[in-house]
């Protein structure tokens, strides 16, 4: 999102300070009560959530647990670059049960154009020593880790996902489109992107091993199968889903941040943990129109056979300044091919009756 | 049918997303 144009970081401290993360968890407490939320997923990204101190997260996740836990489970994820990954780290992150995904741009030639330290560094060698410490460490049976990677047609899918599984040893990984929405023009066409996840899709099914887990494959084969979404705006969820919320450094609240790369103004209020509920923030004008944007599809959608599984594809991905999210995804017609893909390989799979019986 | 789909017609069926340990497009660890 930091290339996308959001600089609400900039006006905010770069570490979280323990007042803050009190009224947080008070915060989340209250609304846990009044909504009657049982279960809280609580993320921890940056900047780089490593870079704060490891008595402070250790802090922080002793009065999240304090404060919440007699009212709701509480699960930990973080979204690190893995730079400052070490064992006593990898030792804390064990004992609170954090969830570990590890942003990687593919190989080492690919990850490293894009991705440098402050000198300009390619931070590729750093990142993949720290995937073989977490995997080698006495922890990788009990800490699971993911990679996360964002698609770029430059680069070659079938090599980075062999990289992954192959050398890197990875059974938990997801691909993403990048956030660009209708205000933006695509820098590759459309069908390089879905194409993309086409080829890695041909290469996980020749695999056919169902310990490497794909979200985005798990997640759409899911949907067409009846269930729902793994990923919040995405395809078809669950109706009582309770949206996302981000919580910044100083408190301030806003909808999903992915949401920041679409018009920083839709994310704007002045709501805080410190002035508001999390039962009245969710009134918030901002989170009708998401859900609006989830139930009235634009026409388009409506009249297309993949609306029952891509539901006008990620919200993000639906925005123009000018209506909003009532628009298709700006990788419309590429999820096409997708889908049918996607499609084509349930009916090859799916040849005897009761499969789902 | 395949390795893949078997299990993940049985997550489908459970409605197990027990995998999902965060919706949230750019959190993906694993459990």
């Amino acid at each position: 999102m930091f290339n996308m144009g959001d600089e609400t970081y900039k006006k905010r401290p770069p570490i979280i300070s323990k007042d803050t993360i009190i009224a947080v968890s008070e915060f989340l407490k209250a609304g846990c009560e009044r909504l009657g939320i049982n279960e809280v997923v609580i993320g921890f990204h940056g900047g780089e959530p490593l870079m704060q101190k490891k008595h402070d997260f250790a802090e922080s996740c002793e009065i999240f647990n304090h404060t919440l836990q007699s009212i709701a489970k509480v699960k930990y994820t973080m979204q690190t670059n893995a730079m400052l990954l070490n064992e006593e780290w990898l030792a804390l992150l064990n004992k609170y049960d954090v969830s570990l995904g590890i942003s990687i741009d593919g190989t080492k030639e690919d990850h490293d154009k894009a991705r440098v330290d402050h000198k300009g560094r390619g931070s590729y060698d750093r990142v993949a020593k720290k995937i073989a410490l977490l995997r080698n460490s006495t922890y990788a049976q009990s800490l699971n880790f993911g990679l996360l990677c964002v698609i770029n047609p430059d680069n070659c899918a079938k090599t980075i996902y062999r990289h992954f599984v192959d050398d890197l040893k990875a059974t938990h990984i997801d691909f993403l489109l990048p956030l660009y929405n209708h205000n933006h023009t695509l820098p590759h066409s459309v069908s390089a992107y879905t194409d993309f996840l086409s080829v890695i899709f041909d290469e996980w099914v020749k695999d056919d091993n169902p310990d490497i887990h794909i979200r985005c494959f798990n997640s759409t084969l899911e949907v067409f199968l009846g269930g729902t979404s793994h990923i919040y705006g995405e395809g078809r969820s669950q109706l009582d889903e309770l949206p996302l919320i981000s919580i910044s450094s100083a408190g301030d609240l806003s909808p999903t941040d992915e949401l920041r790369a679409t018009d920083p103004s839709i994310n704007y209020s002045d709501a805080t943990v410190f002035n508001t509920s999390l039962a009245d923030y969710l009134q918030q004008p901002i989170f009708t129109q998401l859900k609006n944007a989830s139930i009235s599809l634009p026409h388009v959608c409506t009249v297309c056979e993949w609306q029952p599984v891509c539901n006008g594809g990620s919200l993000v991905n639906r925005y123009h300044q000018d209506n909003h999210f009532d628009n298709p995804s700006i990788y419309c017609s590429g999820l096409k091919e997708y889908y049918e893909k996607i499609a084509d390989y349930l009916k090859q799979n799916l040849n005897h009756k009761g499969a789902l019986s | 049918m395949s390795k893949i789909l078997e299990k993940i017609i049985e997550n489908t069926k459970k409605n197990d997303n027990t995998a999902v340990t965060s919706k949230h497009r750019s959190f993906f660890g694993a459990k």
